[in-house]
């Protein structure tokens, strides 16, 4: 296996220095410890490849939970100069503002056990899951432009969810500079069967229940307590958001040649920010983003209905509301100092989420005191973590940090050493009900497969891009 | 061929397949290399695959080598629900792995699920 040098900078930060191509050096959070694993794959190399990309600045940097992706790696992060540089469809990644949402609530977790076998049926009845499993609505090419321009906005006005789930979500549910006209009839169709679905792989819907508080006046803020239930739901933008890479991916070539770049891995085809190319491809990624955040917005409705039948009571007498909605699959113009000057930059995040500080004026309102909430999902039968956004990441990482365990096993691997069926009788030993599509899939997400989501986070914090405020433990998951 | 049933194997619980309506779809595809065209004739048939639900089982191809371009005409079913073991969002050019042996080509391509 061919292994690039790295230089220590510190107990928690390498840097592969500049050399060859790079136009920067390139630098890995994590522990002496996983990097003997970051090193087992093609990460590295990855990543010293997106350094090469035209206008990045400072370096190409490689989250905790980084692992070998197409072009960029998982848990990659760039920032492009937004008047000189690039912009990468393969730095965003085929499932475009993949994402996170935490649901709080009122109730504990001791209230709903009762109740878990019936819920997780319920969840896995009214929020489809699966290859190809289509949604709850059909949406003609008007609804989906509406989709594509308004996202969380939209499904809202439409009756999905309240007014005030807006307040905090990314973007409050809608990222601006979306052209709805840009994706493909191709990409149009992929979606339009598929909102309100969680579809396959790593995606979920799981029940949890915080076992932790590290940061009470955070916690506090964010609505959680010791004990309590919570849903986590990931998931992305579907078909639609598959097919606006793909489209995008076949342009790049040409476009990369006429910023001067020839790409080490034609997965890391561009084009300048300043170009068509370029400022249609954010435009159609606005599009499918807003089509994620959508799709995340009709499942907490669904999700709200799904408690209302089984518990008996309205969601708000159950103080069902969004603690935050994060993508990890996105690029974002956003301003940064770099040595000493204030610069408009391209942050890609490939598996990696934004994560500001305290007094940020894009934290919503009522958490602007504490930061934006974080989320980290582990494996289904592990921890996830809450964290708040810290000062230093905005100088270390773009505002950024890990987005999860991230794969150690490929899913032929994990298939191998476990039945789906068998899994998901050992899970239940441990008190967590599953239901899935497919026992093969379910086999694929092992937790096994995952590395330790607790030393993520913990490199996370020590390193100083975040802070951790909560863990919560798995009670029910209905896997994609 | 050989790449649309490979993605069909893939994909697909053959064995779980109820009745289906036979039809046929077509595409023309023209790229600018051989991996551009694989990856392109690729991402059609997980069109076909996950949005039409249709699976070719004969393909009438027309290639013209020079100018990396093929017009397709498939003949197979159309489902109304297909049953999947494996959701492939894209083809990829990641590592895309070409081997010639006596008569033969064999290619490596990495699919995104």
């Amino acid at each position: 296996m061919f292994k690039l040098a790295l230089e220590k900078i510190n107990e928690y930060c390498w840097e592969v220095p500049r050399q060859g191509a790079m136009r920067v050096p390139a630098r890995v959070f994590a522990s002496a410890k996983m990097l003997e694993k970051i090193q087992s794959d093609q990460a590295l190399k990855q990543l010293a490849n997106v350094a090469t990309l035209p206008g990045i600045v400072e370096a190409s940097l490689a989250m905790p939970d980084v692992h070998w992706g197409y072009g960029f790696p998982v848990g990659g992060v760039a920032a492009t100069d937004a008047e000189a540089g690039v912009i990468s469809p393969g730095g965003i990644g085929f499932d475009i503002s993949c994402g996170v949402r935490l649901v709080r609530s009122a109730l504990t977790a001791k209230e709903v056990e009762p109740y878990l076998p019936q819920l997780v049926d319920k969840l896995f009845e009214m929020v489809p899951s699966g290859v190809g499993a289509t949604g709850p609505l059909h949406l003609n090419n008007d609804k989906l432009k509406r989709v594509f321009e308004g996202g969380a906005q939209w499904a809202v006005r439409e009756g999905y969810g309240l007014p005030e789930d807006l307040l905090t979500i990314e973007d409050s549910g809608r990222i601006a500079g979306s052209d709805p006209d840009l994706p493909s009839e191709r990409a149009r169709e992929r979606g339009r069967d598929q909102l309100g679905t969680l579809g396959s792989g790593n995606h979920f819907l799981e029940i949890e229940r915080v076992d932790a508080i590290y940061d009470e006046v955070a916690a506090s803020a964010f609505g959680l307590f010791k004990g309590q239930m919570v849903a986590l739901i990931h998931t992305g933008s579907r078909g639609c958001g598959y097919q606006v890479c793909d489209d995008y991916l076949k342009l790049m070539p040409r476009t990369s040649a006429l910023a001067g770049y020839r790409p080490p891995d034609r997965q890391l085809a561009c084009a300048p920010l300043v170009s068509r190319e370029g400022r249609d491809y954010l435009a159609a990624m606005a599009a499918a983003a807003n089509f994620a955040r959508a799709n995340r917005q009709v499942i907490t409705h669904r999700t709200r209905e799904a408690f209302e039948a089984v518990l008996g009571r309205t969601s708000s007498q159950m103080g069902l509301g969004v603690v935050y909605d994060v993508c990890h699959n996105i690029a974002k113009i956003e301003e940064y100092v770099v040595s000493g000057k204030k610069r408009r930059l391209c942050v890609h995040r490939k598996g990696a989420t934004r994560a500001f500080p305290a007094g940020h004026e894009e934290v919503p309102e009522r958490y602007r005191s504490v930061g934006q909430p974080v989320i980290i999902p582990g494996s289904m039968g592990t921890a996830s973590y809450v964290l708040v956004g810290t000062q230093d990441a905005m100088s270390q990482s773009f505002g950024t940090v890990a987005h999860g365990a991230g794969r150690e096993m490929s899913r032929i691997q994990a298939a191998k050493k476990i039945k789906g069926e068998a899994l998901a009788l050992e899970l239940k030993s441990q008190g967590i009900h599953v239901r899935t599509p497919s026992y093969r899939g379910l086999a694929e997400e092992a937790p096994f497969a995952y590395k330790d989501v607790n030393e993520v986070v913990e490199v996370c914090e020590r390193s100083g891009l975040s802070r951790k405020v909560a863990r919560m433990s798995p009670m029910g998951v209905i896997k994609g | 061929m050989l790449a649309a049933r490979a993605l069909t194997a893939l994909a697909v619980e053959d064995e779980r397949l109820p009745q289906g309506r036979p039809g046929v779809c077509r595409a023309r595809i023209q790229t600018g290399s051989k991996e551009d065209l694989l990856v392109a004739w690729m991402n059609e048939v997980i069109y076909w695959l996950f949005t039409k639900r249709f699976i070719p089982r004969h393909l009438s191809l027309g290639v013209n080598d020079e100018f990396h371009r093929i017009d397709v005409t498939a003949r197979g079913r159309f489902y109304k629900i297909l049953p999947m073991r494996l959701e492939i969002k894209s083809a990829t050019y990641h590592g895309i792995h070409w081997r010639r042996r006596v008569g033969k080509v064999s290619v490596s391509v990495i699919v995104d699920v």
